[in-house]
């Protein structure tokens, strides 16, 4: 009873240590920049079954069936991801055929249709379906999943679009028939869809570069032209559906403030009646019930969440059900199929990223199918409020406000790009949970200007940069103080947003402390002038769409000419190849900053235009931003930080100096952010601080202070760490060779799953270096790399390989020539050599020196070479090589057999590097072909050291130690 | 007259017309060295820059003169060209991509979206082409306003050029940058040595 108690209490602390865990640590950057692993569900026809589109780890994007009655489950396609490789597209063609459209190359795409065999799969997992490959090129308009056996295509030959009525089969064959064409046709039609009943209804043309769209009401009628856009029309007009034979439901707000359900007389192009129009926010989207004709939903967002309010009564039922399982989440059904009460409903909230939930509306069962982002679910996130502010003139500003858990006590006020046209909205944001996992309260405006509030709220904001845009926002700040203390506040935003952070950085000198503006626009009369392309009459028009007409007062609100006035410390990010703001915006923001002395910090990725593709980068970009923040705040790292997350993270940034990459190289800050990974433990860190150290980079070189930290770096696992230790201690890099230690780290090495270290162990155990010398492994492993290093006198010198080959082959030399073997143990070692082509060259006269034995080799021209006597002085430069040429004569060899031997170079002493050990004599086992000319050459290139006036010779010994062939130079170093 | 004889003409009289021709093309390429020169009357800066994912082997503007700007000693993605031509306005003509084909550009567009102007004894900068190959006889040109840039290039390559001639922004529009940022206070200023003046 007492243990049970103990265990009890136990399992309470950690539970309750768990949570705390869980709301206090930061956020790892690596979970919150990555793609959703779960891409979708989508029921078949019948909605008995469920296909899931999925990353499994980081290797295979799936397609898998779940049979929804059994919970069985089985993978129907899979494709290994490669950098391009990955499934685009998939849906149902019938209740057991998928249609996948997936990538398998950077232009390379294939399709095919995939046939489920539901008998194979209640009592298999493998090869549950069969694929055919699609041969045509035709799109597929409608799956027509009602009809067995039929798809609707459209193919398009010489710009002429033809629809067909075909089979999967003639379709995966490339086989079109006459009598399955569509009997009706528009005239230059560029493309067709279908309506509920899966007939050809509407159509695309274009027309004197007008977009026309069409109506056919069945195929006894003519096509009518619904409406036509031009490019200019600044109302929206978005066709729902057709309700009648001359009445259209769109969502408009041609004749509203507020884009409102409108009827829209086609035929005498007249708008009627408002089926639905709402107070305060533009209509998102509505829908029409095709059986009633009666308006089944519309959606709009409300303080930034999305609502959809139905209209039907099963509807409502539904979405209450909804509701009351989930409260204050927000949801949008993503699969369902007409007259079926199954469904797949997503729900998500601004702190849920998204899950999935499989619902039978008739009884209520909701069924968990998984998150969209299964790695985030150990986390809790911050959760967001929404308010409402009213201007001076009673203009409604609505804000979202993100507040973590635990608040540093700074605000970051980020307002968003556009500024027209664009909002933002109250569902999971990854860079807002980033900030505010970290500590940071963020603060999003949707000022005037914002899309969703009615034209006249949009056309407020025109012309406003620096105006009523950044008083609204203000405002907002104002009244989030009031209510929340904040000790520090910066501002941040991309686009529109860089702009707005930076003025109000100018405006507000005292109050923002920080501002960091990327990808934004700084220069406001330059927005007219960037390019020649984009001075065209329309782009212009467009520009002042946003920024107003553009005269000589632009610069008044233009940060660049308002420098003078910025107090704060700025980071500036940018992409060189930004083609919306202009990589010149942020350049001639920080030239002009730097010239007023101002504090200014850059980040300039190149390859990249107006924000990142790359997740990568983009949580490259985040922790920079958070980095300077913190830095220019001097804040605290967040409290219970997860030491090995910041190791990490510290990493990214410091990568991101140190390699070639799309930011500017630059080792001092790589050093400094290696410093902190270290600091923080992290392995790789520790390693390449040490490297720094070692190399003696930014850094004094500091032998011991490299070992120390590859030491650390060893410990926590790091193979590499473990090899550079064994190959320091081996080599003469600490003064002496320690061979105990460097076995030891060789063998760690080995165990952390190093894969270069064989051959180190290899030469350790055939030499005795740190370990007993064991001939029978040193022979077994050498057989073994002798069997798989490719080894021929072609290997190219500086290659890994030949890398590999060296020590074999100086492994050779050491245990032939130094290790002081018996007669019976060194025949075993030829023997092998033997084995493995290469042949002893027994007897000197084997070896046929060249006529004149001794010759100069000029490297500017490979074919001269110039005989020279023994006797006299040679006048050498850096670019000649010095040695001999000579054919070792086998007749018995085959072409692949190779003489083997010994080179010694004695030479006067110098120094190899910067330690005091003279070398004088350097060795090396060489190999050959028979029967053909062969050099044995000392390349002086590059080896500035070697340069020394003096006697040189070299010999030729073959492996028993017998002497074959010694020529001297007595060489003179030209200048 | 037989078809030899008619051919041999046409021949020769296309040699003659290449050869009156080329007396009108003038090739120049870049200044290489930052010293003060005494520029002809008439005569102003052109400072250019071309920014290329392909190797270019021809540059050609027209205007004043024919010019052909040589193609740089060694392939760089961004390629500077500060060449002294006769003043008057110009525009860029023709430019070949090595394994891309060439390419010529419309003189009378409505917008004359490829000239600029070089003024008499200042820097005339016209801006930045950009060229982006896609693939074979497939590549987007756009001429960019990148002034700071190339007000640092200047800086760190011709300062001695720059301190002594004015610099104006004469590409497609109008922009004040130069004007502003070198009167403004805070301006690095290079000290002019007698030997430098030339």
């Amino acid at each position: 009873m007492k243990n049970l108690k103990i265990a009890l209490f136990l399992i309470f602390i950690m539970f309750f240590l768990m949570a705390f865990g869980s709301q206090s640590s930061p956020i790892s950057a690596d979970d919150l920049f990555r793609w959703p692993d779960t891409y979708s569900y989508k029921l078949n026809p019948s909605s008995k079954y469920l296909a899931k589109h999925y990353f499994r780890g980081e290797n295979y994007n799936v397609i898998e069936i779940q049979d929804i009655k059994t919970k069985k489950i089985a993978d129907a396609f899979r494709i290994k991801v490669k950098k391009f490789a990955r499934i685009n597209d998939y849906y149902w063609i019938d209740e057991d055929t998928l249609y996948i459209d997936y990538r398998i190359g950077e232009n390379s795409n294939k399709r095919i249709f995939l046939d489920i065999d539901y008998n194979v799969f209640k009592n298999s997992d493998n090869e549950i379906a069969k694929s055919v490959e699609i041969k045509s090129k035709a799109l597929i308009i409608d799956p027509l999943i009602y009809q067995d056996n039929k798809v609707l295509v459209q193919k398009t030959k010489s710009n002429k679009v033809t629809v067909y009525t075909t089979t999967p089969d003639k379709l995966s064959k490339n086989i079109f028939s006459k009598k399955d064409r569509f009997q009706h046709p528009l005239d230059s039609a560029i493309g067709y869809s279908t309506g509920e009943n899966g007939e050809i209804q509407f159509s695309v043309k274009l027309d004197d570069d007008k977009l026309q769209f069409w109506y056919l009401k069945n195929y006894d009628s003519e096509w009518i032209k619904l409406f036509e856009f031009d490019g200019t029309d600044d109302f929206a007009f978005e066709p729902v559906a057709v309700l009648n034979d001359h009445t259209l439901a769109v969502i408009t707000n041609r004749e509203t403030d507020k884009k409102a359900l409108i009827e829209y007389d086609f035929v005498k192009k007249e708008f009627g009646k408002t089926i639905y129009l709402h107070e305060k926010y533009d209509l998102h989207s509505a829908a029409i019930s095709e059986t009633t004709g009666e308006l089944s939903l519309i959606r709009y967002y409300d303080h930034g969440r999305l609502i959809t309010e139905y209209f039907s009564l099963s509807n409502k039922q539904v979405d209450a059900m909804i509701r009351e399982k989930f409260p204050n989440k927000q949801y949008y059904v993503y699969s369902k199929h007409a007259g079926s009460t199954i469904m797949v409903i997503y729900v998500f909230s601004s702190d849920d990223p998204g899950n999935y939930y499989w619902l039978d509306a008739k009884i209520s069962d909701f069924v968990n199918l998984g998150s969209s982002r299964s790695y985030l679910d150990k986390y809790t996130f911050s959760s967001t409020e929404t308010f409402t502010v009213k201007s001076s003139n009673n203009v409604e500003i609505e804000a979202i406000l993100t507040r973590p858990k635990n608040a540093n006590g700074v605000l970051l006020v980020s307002p968003h790009g556009g500024p027209i046209g664009v909002r933002h909205v109250d569902s999971f944001d990854r860079s807002n949970q980033f900030f505010a996992s970290r500590g940071y309260s963020i603060l999003n405006v949707n000022f005037r200007g914002s899309s969703g509030y009615g034209k006249k709220f949009l056309s407020s904001g025109v012309g406003q940069f620096g105006k009523i845009i950044e008083e609204d926002i203000s405002l907002v700040v104002n009244k989030v103080k009031e209510k929340y203390h904040f000790d520090s506040m910066c501002s941040m935003g991309a686009s529109y947003g860089g702009y707005s952070a930076l003025i109000l950085a100018i405006y507000h000198p005292d109050e923002y402390k920080c501002a960091v503006g990327a990808y934004g626009v700084y220069d406001l009369p330059l927005l007219f002038n960037t390019s020649n392309l984009q001075m065209s009459k329309d782009n212009i028009a467009s520009i002042t769409k946003t920024v107003g007409e553009y005269n000589d007062s632009l610069k008044e609100f233009s940060p660049f000419y308002l420098s003078d006035k910025i107090n704060t410390p700025i980071l500036l990010i940018a992409g060189k190849d930004d083609s919306v703001s202009g990589f010149e915006q942020s350049n001639r923001m920080k030239y002009r900053l730097q010239q007023l002395g101002k504090e200014v910090e850059t980040l300039f990725y190149a390859e990249t235009g107006h924000g990142h593709y790359s997740l990568y980068w983009e949580k490259h970009q985040h922790l920079i931003t958070e980095e300077f923040i913190r830095r220019t705040l001097q804040q605290d790292l967040p409290k219970n930080i997860d030491r090995k997350v910041f190791g990490k993270e510290a990493m990214i940034i410091a990568d991101g100096y140190e390699f070639e990459n799309i930011v500017k190289s630059d080792s001092k800050k790589a050093f400094n952010f290696y410093k902190i990974a270290a600091d923080f433990g992290d392995p790789r860190g520790l390693y390449n601080l040490g490297s720094y150290y070692h190399r003696g980079e930014e850094v004094d070189k500091d032998m011991m202070k490299a070992v120390e930290l590859y030491k650390k770096s060893s410990e926590k696992n790091y193979m590499d760490a473990s090899f550079r230790l064994g190959n320091l201690y081996h080599d003469d890099d600490l003064g002496k060779p320690i061979y105990e230690q460097s076995y030891h780290y060789y063998v760690l090495a080995k165990e952390q799953g190093h894969k270069k270290v064989d051959l180190k162990l290899m030469n350790a155990i055939c030499l005795g270096r740190g370990v007993d010398m064991k001939l029978y492994d040193c022979l077994e492993s050498l057989d073994k790399q002798l069997k798989t290093k490719i080894i021929t006198p072609s290997n190219s010198n500086g290659t890994n390989e030949f890398r590999d080959i060296l020590i074999v082959m100086n492994t050779i030399k050491d245990l032939l020539f130094e290790s002081e073997l018996s007669s019976n143990k060194l025949s075993r070692v030829i023997e092998l050599l033997n084995m493995h082509r290469f042949i002893n060259v027994p007897i000197k006269s084997q070896l046929k020196l060249d006529d004149y034995g001794t010759w100069l080799h000029y490297r500017t021209d490979s074919n001269k070479y110039r005989n020279v006597d023994s006797d006299t002085k040679l006048n050498v430069s850096y670019y000649h090589k010095l040695g001999i040429v000579f054919e070792i004569k086998n007749s018995a060899a085959t072409d692949s057999d190779a003489a083997i031997y010994k080179v010694t170079w004695h030479h006067p002493p110098f120094k190899k590097n910067e330690k005091d050990l003279s070398i004088a004599k350097e060795e090396y086992l060489d190999w050959v072909y028979f029967n053909r000319e062969v050099y044995v050459l000392y390349d002086f290139y590059n080896k500035k050291e070697t340069r020394i006036d003096g006697l040189w010779k070299v010999e030729l010994h073959n492996l028993n130690g017998e002497l074959l062939v010694s020529k001297e130079f007595d060489v003179k170093f030209e200048d | 007259m037989n078809i030899n004889l008619r051919l041999y003409i046409k021949i020769n009289l296309c040699f003659t017309l290449i050869l009156v021709l080329s007396g009108c093309i003038t090739k120049i390429e870049s200044i290489k060295t930052d010293t003060i020169r005494v520029l002809e009357e008439g005569t102003g800066y052109l400072f250019i820059t071309i920014n290329s994912n392909a190797s270019f082997r021809k540059f050609a503007i027209s205007g004043e003169k024919h010019i052909v700007l040589k193609k740089p000693d060694f392939y760089n993605d961004v390629n500077y060209y500060l060449v002294p031509v006769p003043a008057g306005r110009y525009h860029i003509k023709q430019l070949g991509i090595s394994y891309g084909g060439e390419f010529n550009f419309d003189e009378d567009d409505d917008e004359n979206l490829w000239g600029f102007e070089v003024k008499p004894d200042i820097i005339s900068y016209v801006g930045e082409l950009r060229i982006r190959q896609q693939k074979y006889r497939y590549a987007s040109f756009e001429l960019i306003n990148n002034s700071s840039l190339a007000l640092e290039y200047l800086e760190e390559k011709y300062p001695k050029i720059l301190a002594k001639r004015t610099i104006e922004y004469h590409g497609p529009g109008a922009d004040s940058f130069f004007d502003y940022i070198l009167n403004a206070p805070k301006v690095k200023i290079v000290k002019l040595n007698e030997e430098d003046v030339r």
